[in-house]
């Protein structure tokens, strides 16, 4: 079994931030083609999917494995390298990975992955679809975050809508249909989610320049986004909460 | 078993009021658990996740459970607050909003195809619980409370009620060791040894609940010992040894009040050693190191590094069980001095050298329970003190306790007066000969404590369980100005009142008092308690007080021995300190409460057997 990859840090980091937010350690699927995670958070309240292919790479030999990773370990490693270096990956026995960057090797040992449950994920029916830049989800967010922990997403047939509700306070962020790149509500649909878990997803998804928001009616949420010049991906489900009637 | 079934049953047993019923339902909870979920399941009983000695607690702060609460029904805190205020109780108050409440965080599980959650497994729930208790470090709180969401997430209303107990560490199912023992024996004797009374009631049978006791009181991991009476019978926990690593429940001593009463229960000869003021230790010494056990079986070895030093040294080798009292002494000196120095150690982890230069202990062992693989605890005292005299060698600070045989009441009162000269709070009398075993987890007639007390017209102080409290005036308006005592009722194992105290408290005790009593905050009384007094809130019973008192007298308001004359109550109280190395079970009992009252000059009455 082998495993050699080299890549920008800034690759690495990516896929660091956006499966931190969720898990501590994950479970990498790695084929010849590239490496995926599936991952889901210990409450079972949002799980994340992240692909990464073999172009996203400037050299990638690998054998069909899972590597268990832990994730503050990988952060630590990768921390002091800037974002234009060069990491290497290198299995270097059962057990143990090495990671080169510039001159300082670091070496970590693996999680075992028997005790990690494979996430399914759920086939879920999601009526409604938008895309808008990521900044401008992150303005809606860091907005609401000052007064509630939790949102509102609101697709209807004229454009999307966040808002949330203090005690005395709301804010709102309303975006006409034709200033989204992309609108899709054959139906009106609203959900409400937790900031908790939503502000650090969109956090993530901010720098990928554009999000793909997909909703339903109490029901979870999938946003989905590129990165690696497109050689990447990371889709985000999280779960609704329920407004008490 | 279903974690529901179990809660189930923790529902009947918590409305029980009865020992003997609670036995029965508790011995019905057994009968019905496999071998391997007994472990957790007894832990769980009596509120943990482990042997109380290894101190495995969730870890959760009780305002990261209400924020769970509110997470997963969508109540706001306001409604968490008002149910609060009505239930008094964190559990009760998740039970109803889990039953009214349809909103909420939800699971991704709810969603899409996923197959419905399978019910809750008590094993499943146990070894959740403790891994969620072992997260630490850096924003563990975080880490603990979606685990812990995870979980709730899949309770139904009444597992809820018990999951949310576990989280804050306060189950309160009013379940004493003892009463499990009982109900232990009940569903694992064979069913022609199990009586049944005239009430219907089981009751558990003498000589296996004996074999039950004595492992769990020479081990202290009642998971382990019925787990193994479940697997493999009662009968095998006969062999059953000294565990090193596995605290020995301490042997307990009487209260004496005079000489003759001494020696009318051990007998002359008997040896009287200096009772030390300090902190009793059970020091496990292996090659694989020293682990330090506090009376209550905590794990005190990380305060007293000194300790293990000291007793490495000494016994050079010699792999050991010891007992022995950690006092404070003058690093000068060698002057033993107030027990309370030796309270500067706690909390001190930083500059823990600083404050074992400024107060070394000086360990005076007294017993000694296990040598070198060989169990002692069924040799009389003469032989376990000679073997403690050879295995340890010269050490300054490391002495086996001063003892002197004693045949009357002449050569006590002497030694007695030496002990007191040299800075110790009396005698401790043992019993010699061949009965004089180490009788563990025991209280009885064989050890006497024999104090002196110039401060109290009362012989002794009483060590009161705090279970209520009225809210202070004038200057110590915001505090609690006056506090309910009560002693421990060992055979209803209930707790009933003895006084009111609002006295004697220096400022640092009442900056204590919130700190001790705030998370044991009840707005009724706790279930084992028997109150007829009317405070202004009740405690869990939990911290336990010295209290000093001019006599003791009849009171038609307190519930402590209360018969037709009504109860006995300690008058003029006075608090004296904070009794931290005591639980709530070590508490003065209700037998020495009356057998206290009339021992009195004034008092006519029945005797000591009350």
């Amino acid at each position: 079994m082998s495993f050699r990859a080299v890549c920008k840090a800034d690759v690495v980091k990516s896929v660091i931030d956006s499966l931190s937010t969720l898990v501590d350690e994950a479970k990498f699927q790695v084929a010849p083609e590239g490496l995926e995670v599936l991952a889901v958070d210990a409450a079972h309240v949002a799980m994340i999917d992240l692909s990464l292919s073999k172009a996203a790479f400037k050299n990638f030999e690998a054998d069909e494995m899972e590597l268990g990773i832990d994730i503050d370990k990988l952060s630590d490693a990768v921390r002091l390298a800037g974002a234009d270096d060069e990491v290497e990956i290198v299995l270097e026995d059962e057990g143990l990975l090495r990671l080169e960057i510039g001159n300082l090797t670091r070496r970590m040992s693996l999680v075992d992955t028997s005790g990690m449950t494979d996430p399914k994920i759920p086939d879920l029916e999601l009526p409604a679809m938008i895309k808008m830049p990521g900044a401008e989800l992150d303005r809606g967010i860091k907005a609401a975050e000052g007064i509630s922990d939790h949102v509102a997403l609101h697709a209807t047939a004229g454009g999307f809508e966040l808002s949330a509700e203090g005690d005395m306070d709301s804010v709102n962020l309303n975006l006409e249909k034709d200033t989204l790149l992309e609108h899709r509500a054959s139906e009106e649909v609203r959900s409400l989610f937790s900031l908790d878990y939503f502000s650090n997803m969109v956090k993530v998804a901010k720098d990928a320049g554009t999000v793909q928001l997909r909703l339903g009616n109490d029901y979870p949420v999938r946003l989905g986004f590129e990165f690696a010049d497109g050689e990447g991906e990371v889709t985000y489900l999280l779960a609704p909460r329920i407004e008490s009637a | 078993m279903d974690f529901r079934a179990l809660a189930e049953r923790m529902e009947a047993v918590e409305a029980t009021p009865s020992r003997l019923e609670m036995a029965e339902l508790l011995a019905q909870t057994l009968v019905r658990a496999s071998a391997e979920e007994t472990p957790p399941i007894a832990y769980m009983l009596l509120g943990g996740l482990a042997p109380e000695f290894e101190g495995l607690e969730v870890g959760l702060a009780e305002n990261r459970v209400r924020e769970l609460i509110r997470t997963r029904t969508g109540a706001s805190q306001t409604q968490v607050d008002e149910r609060m205020a009505e239930d008094g109780d964190l559990g009760l108050v998740a039970e109803h909003l889990w039953a009214e409440s349809e909103g909420g965080q939800r699971a991704l599980d709810a969603f899409g195809d996923t197959e419905p959650d399978p019910e809750l497994a008590v094993r499943d729930v146990h070894g959740r619980l403790a891994e969620i208790g072992r997260i630490e470090g850096q924003g563990s709180q975080e880490k603990k409370k979606r685990h812990a969401l995870r979980l709730l997430d899949q309770a139904t209303p009444v597992e809820a009620r018990y999951l949310v107990r576990f989280l804050v560490g306060q189950l309160r199912l009013g379940v004493a060791d003892q009463t499990l023992l009982d109900g232990a024996a009940i569903a694992y004797a064979p069913d022609e040894a199990v009586d049944v009374g005239d009430d219907g009631m089981a009751r558990p049978p003498t000589e296996l609940r004996e074999t039950m006791e004595r492992a769990y009181n020479l081990t202290s991991d009642i998971g382990d010992v019925l787990g193994t009476a479940r697997e493999h019978g009662i009968e095998s926990l006969t062999g059953v040894e000294v565990t090193p690593g596995m605290p020995v429940r301490p042997m307990l001593a009487e209260r004496g009040k005079d000489a003759d009463e001494i020696f009318a229960n051990v007998g002359s000869p008997a040896l009287a050693e200096y009772k030390y003021d300090g902190l009793r230790i059970q020091a496990h010494v292996t090659s694989d190191g020293v682990e330090l056990f506090s009376r209550r079986l905590e794990d005190v070895t990380d305060p007293y590094p000194d300790v293990v030093d000291q007793l490495e040294q000494a016994l050079d080798g010699t792999a050991a069980v010891v007992e022995g009292e950690a006092v404070p002494v003058d690093p000068e000196t060698g002057e033993i001095q107030p027990f309370q120095e030796i309270a500067k150690r706690r909390g001190r982890k930083h500059d823990l050298e600083a404050a074992i230069q400024e107060v070394p202990i000086h360990l005076y062992a007294f017993d000694c329970l296990w040598v070198d693989g060989e169990d002692l605890t069924r040799e009389p005292l003469t032989e376990r003190r000679q073997r403690l005299e050879a295995i340890l060698g010269e050490h300054e600070l490391v002495d086996v306790s001063s003892a002197e045989h004693v045949r009357d009441a002449t050569e006590l009162d002497r030694f007695f007066e030496d002990a007191m000269a040299d800075g110790c709070e009396g005698l401790m009398v043992k019993k010699l000969g061949d009965d004089s075993h180490y009788q563990a987890g025991a209280r009885g007639y064989r050890w006497i404590k024999y104090k002196a007390d110039y401060h109290a017209d009362l012989a002794d102080s009483l060590d009161l369980v705090v279970v209520g409290a009225w809210h202070g005036k004038g200057r110590r308006a915001g505090w609690y100005g006056t506090l309910l005592g009560a002693a421990w009722d060992e055979t209803e194992d209930r707790f009933k009142t003895v006084c009111k105290v609002g006295t004697g408290f220096t400022d640092e005790d009442l900056e204590q008092l919130d700190e001790l009593l705030d998370p044991l905050t009840r707005g009724e009384p706790a279930r084992q308690l028997d109150v007829d007094l009317e405070p202004d809130v009740y405690f869990e019973p939990e911290v336990v007080a010295e209290i000093h008192g001019a006599d003791l007298t009849r009171s038609p308001v307190h519930t402590a021995a209360r018969d037709d004359e009504g109860g006995i109550a300690l008058r003029f109280p006075r608090f004296v300190r904070w009794r931290s190395a005591k639980g709530p079970r070590d508490a003065t009992t209700v037998d020495e409460v009356r057998s206290m009252y009339y021992d009195q000059p004034t008092v006519d009455g029945p005797g000591a057997e009350g």
